[in-house]
């Protein structure tokens, strides 16, 4: 009673945020879109990270291909921005299959520091291919979404579409691994040995963690195209990766709702503190190390995790 | 030509060598990929900047201060950030270090900005023609001192008693521990060693590029950690090896297919290794027991 | 009729300069309950790992309901139908008894990415049915009332039986029990026996079992195999393996009553 009593209040203020808080605050609502993109993307590498334990850098390359996907179709092509969104994930999920493929027979560190380099070759490529993304300079002059005729023009409509977005993203990845991927996954991160010799095939969970992880990344990727009608290589940087990792374990590792959490408080953390935003990564490297001494499964952890979300067994029914 | 870029090659793959020793000393006895690492080596160089501008001591005197102060930054890193995790799931040290590597960037950007900053010393302009080649003195520095630095590295552990102390750590941690050896002690020297190669490495890079800049160590120690992991992690005369060869292949690929996509040279290297022969050139191969 | 379920012939295992398995020859038959005995370091372990697919052999084939299956990986076994527990418990400790059971089930590997995430009354009828059948492997070793205890909560006895029941959950044919009774009571073992026996009459189960209980083992097993230095000195009935005299010098020190 007290949780949906909570999850109905939390929600009429999500709804009704764009009037609370009035055109006092362009700036504020353009907080709140990018704690959704961040959530989604975030909740996508807890997939990877937090439930198959694949230690994956260099996530922002998934956002930006995503993103340069959706610039490229909606520019080049007079295709509707509905269309572009699934196609963009789409996309990139098949990027994080292909990535996902050669590397996840490798260990812990060598696969941090492959996936850290993979992010990197994406971001030169971004860099460099200037016949198609052009280079530094980046795509402007993305059109706007339209919705029945109506075009986004003010950041409401982009709210409340991210707001969709991340509804749906906590949706179908809690199914995804609230099932027999989800435990299959979390064997496979405890001990993979134990996992295959009970019959678990880890390759394939493995792999659907990072095509998953890579697929919502590509939905972040274009709406982002789509907000800022801007993209260009700075976006996707190393540091970036590093950022929605830190959201991750902030909220804990395996934990959804807390990769929101933390999404939240990396994207308004340098905001309130504007004037210490020098010591942003300062801090930030700092609360990691913190954070892995004292807490490593984050502030909200694993023991939120539902356990045994199959449901109970209905003792005397067939015996 | 094609001497030319041997000689530049060799040169810098003199450096990666250096900055790979670091990786395959800690990998060696902890088993993990120091990922700080290359931010020391960055640390290191910015220390020899300090020590040359503010205080302007002679070039060799920056070198030992250099690397006395990285070397002490190392062990206090590995105190702090990789000591009380070592009974954790493997993943956990692994994003502390990104942790501390993160700090030490961010460190550096605040005290000495993000621009990137000449090397004060005139040392190293001088150039030198040999046949068709061309190599400048700094060049010829980088050479010689690394190769004394490594063939030092080599006697330390083949000849002293500490240096076999560190092999035995390598070897296995619980046997050492066994045979009384203070094995805490000796993953500090490791990664002490480590670091104070790094910190010449760095200083050596800041004067033959003529440019510290605070996100350096990013690609240099992907780079070294490709050498480390091509001659085989956890051998030292593999991480020489490997620096080597990576710093001929790199330059000779950037001579003749593409200067713009080196660095994607390299991580194809890493990949194709790590794909096909994990354990590198000279390394062994592992068994775990089930 | 005496068919193999599983063989192993001439099998070798070299690790680098160590033999740790040198030819050995080796048949579980049909409905039979085989124990292999022998001291610490003689190779029983690797055995298993052998015939489970972690280790490949250096020499010598491993047959499957005659088929050769050198190759397959583990999983890949364990849809065959080999199960194994290990020596030294391997749970997942921070999940429930259901789950740590939930895990092996075939349909619960099988679940798709779309079906989860539509979650229609059918996939959840399904579900019902996978804890169902989790549920009876768990009532079948006694732990059906702990299912939403967490596993690391578990006395040691009780570990011991949740991998069994684990094992149990993969739909097996053949069982590699290492080291059961480790930890047991006397109680506690002569329920394990019990439980074994009906794994193997009443659910046609082979089992292949490694002990140290010596007496356990002469009760239980149909055939001994017995292994020291990662060779076969002897093979036979409780009856002929007792009397024999390499394996009471190397192993039994002495006449057992």
């Amino acid at each position: 009673m007290n949780r949906k009593v909570l999850t109905f209040i939390v929600a009429a203020l999500l709804l009704a945020l764009p009037l609370l808080l009035g055109s006092v605050s362009e700036f504020w609502m353009h907080v709140m879109i990018m704690i959704g993109i961040f959530s989604i993307l975030s909740m996508g590498l807890n997939v990877i990270i937090g439930y198959a334990g694949q230690f994956a850098l260099g996530h922002a390359a998934f956002y930006g291909i995503g993103a340069y996907t959706a610039a490229l179709l909606l520019i080049n092509y007079d295709l509707s921005f509905w269309l572009v969104l699934p196609i963009a994930a789409v996309v990139t999920g098949f990027f994080g299959f292909l990535l996902g493929t050669p590397v996840i027979r490798l260990r812990g560190d060598y696969l941090g520091i492959v996936t850290l380099g993979f992010g990197e070759i994406v971001r030169l490529i971004f860099v460099n291919w200037v016949d198609v993304t052009r280079g530094p300079m980046g795509l402007p002059g993305i059109p706007a979404p339209k919705l029945f005729g109506y075009t986004f023009s003010g950041k409401i409509e982009f709210y409340y579409l991210i707001l969709v977005l991340v509804i749906i993203t906590y949706i179908v990845i809690n199914r995804i691994l609230h099932s027999g991927i989800g435990l299959n996954m979390l064997t496979i991160r405890e001990d993979e040995r134990l996992a295959a010799s009970i019959g678990i095939r880890p390759n394939k969970y493995k792999i659907m963690a990072f095509t998953i992880g890579a697929f919502f990344a590509g939905i972040a990727g274009a709406f982002w195209a789509a907000y800022i009608s801007y993209v260009s290589p700075d976006a996707f940087r190393y540091m970036d990766s590093v950022n929605i990792l830190a959201m991750v374990i902030l909220g804990g590792s395996g934990n959804l709702a807390g990769s929101i959490l933390g999404a939240s408080i990396l994207v308004i953390t340098p905001e309130l503190l504007r004037y210490v935003s020098e010591y942003r990564m300062l801090l930030l490297g700092l609360a990691i190390v913190l954070m892995m001494i004292f807490k490593p499964t984050g502030f909200w952890g694993e023991k939120h995790r539902k356990l045994n979300f199959y449901g109970k067994a209905q003792k005397g029914e067939g015996k | 030509m094609l001497f030319q870029q041997i000689t530049n090659g060799l040169t810098i793959g003199m450096i990666y060598a250096l900055i790979a020793l670091g990786y395959t000393m800690v990998y060696g006895i902890l088993k993990i990929v120091n990922f700080a690492h290359g931010d020391i080596y960055m640390i290191g160089s910015f220390l020899g900047l300090f020590f040359l501008k503010e205080l302007q001591v002679p070039l060799y005197v920056a070198f030992i201060f250099s690397a006395v102060v990285t070397a002490l930054l190392g062990v206090t890193i590995e105190r702090a950030a990789y000591r009380p995790l070592r009974k954790a799931d493997r993943i956990v040290p692994l994003i502390s270090a990104l942790g501390v590597s993160t700090f030490l960037i961010s460190v550096a950007q605040l005290i000495w900005g993000t621009e990137m900053r000449p090397f004060p010393t005139t040392f190293g302009a001088k150039i030198y023609t040999v046949g068709s080649v061309t190599i400048s003195e700094i060049q010829i520095l980088i050479l010689v001192l690394s190769c004394l630095l490594m063939v030092g590295l080599h006697l330390f552990v083949k000849k002293t008693k500490i240096g076999t102390a560190m092999r035995a750590t390598s070897i296995s941690l619980t046997n050492a521990a066994l045979l009384g050896i203070n094995t805490n002690r000796m993953i500090s020297l490791a990664f002490a060693i480590g670091s104070a190669l790094a910190a010449c490495a760095g200083i050596m890079v800041g004067i033959y590029y003529n440019a510290v800049y605070p996100t350096m160590g990013y690609m240099a120690g992907i780079n070294a950690f490709t050498a480390a992991v091509l001659g085989g992690i956890g051998s030292i005369p593999g991480a020489m090896l490997g620096g080597v060869l990576l710093g001929l292949v790199e330059a000779l690929a950037g001579a003749y297919i593409s200067t713009q996509y080196k660095s994607v040279i390299s991580f194809a290297i890493l990949i194709i290794v790590l794909l096909i022969r994990p354990s590198g050139i000279l390394g062994k191969k592992e068994i775990d027991k089930v | 009729m005496m068919e193999n379920v599983l063989e192993l012939q001439q099998v070798s295992v070299k690790f680098g300069g160590l033999v740790a398995l040198n030819q050995v020859d080796l048949n579980v038959r049909r409905g039979e309950i085989l124990s292999i005995i022998g001291p610490n370091g003689a190779g029983k372990t690797t055995l298993f790992n052998i015939m489970t697919g972690i280790y490949q052999p250096t020499s010598g084939q491993v047959l499957y309901n005659n088929q050769k299956i050198n190759k397959l990986k583990p999983f890949k076994r364990v849809e065959l139908g080999i199960a194994r527990t290990f020596q030294n418990t391997r749970l997942l400790k921070n999940m429930t008894v259901l789950e740590n059971v939930l895990v092996a089930h075939r349909e619960c590997n099988k679940e798709g990415v779309f079906a989860s995430i539509l979650a229609r009354s059918s996939f959840k009828k399904k579900r019902q049915a996978i804890v169902q059948e989790c549920m009876e492997k768990l009532e079948v070793v006694g732990l059906a009332d702990k299912a939403e205890q967490l596993a690391g909560s578990l006395p040691y006895g009780e570990q011991r039986l949740l991998e069994i029941a684990r094992a149990l959950a993969t739909d097996c044919e053949l069982l590699l029990l290492d080291e059961p009774a480790a930890g047991m009571n006397q109680t506690e073992k002569r329920e394990l026996i019990k439980k074994i026996q009906l794994l193997s009459k009443q659910y046609h189960i082979e089992i292949l079992l490694i002990e140290h209980d010596i007496q356990m083992i002469m009760e239980i097993s149909d055939r001994i195999v017995v292994l020291n230095y990662g060779q076969k000195i002897a093979e036979g009935t409780p009856k002929e393996i007792q009397n024999n005299h390499q394996v009471i010098q190397a192993y039994l020190g002495g006449e057992v009553d």
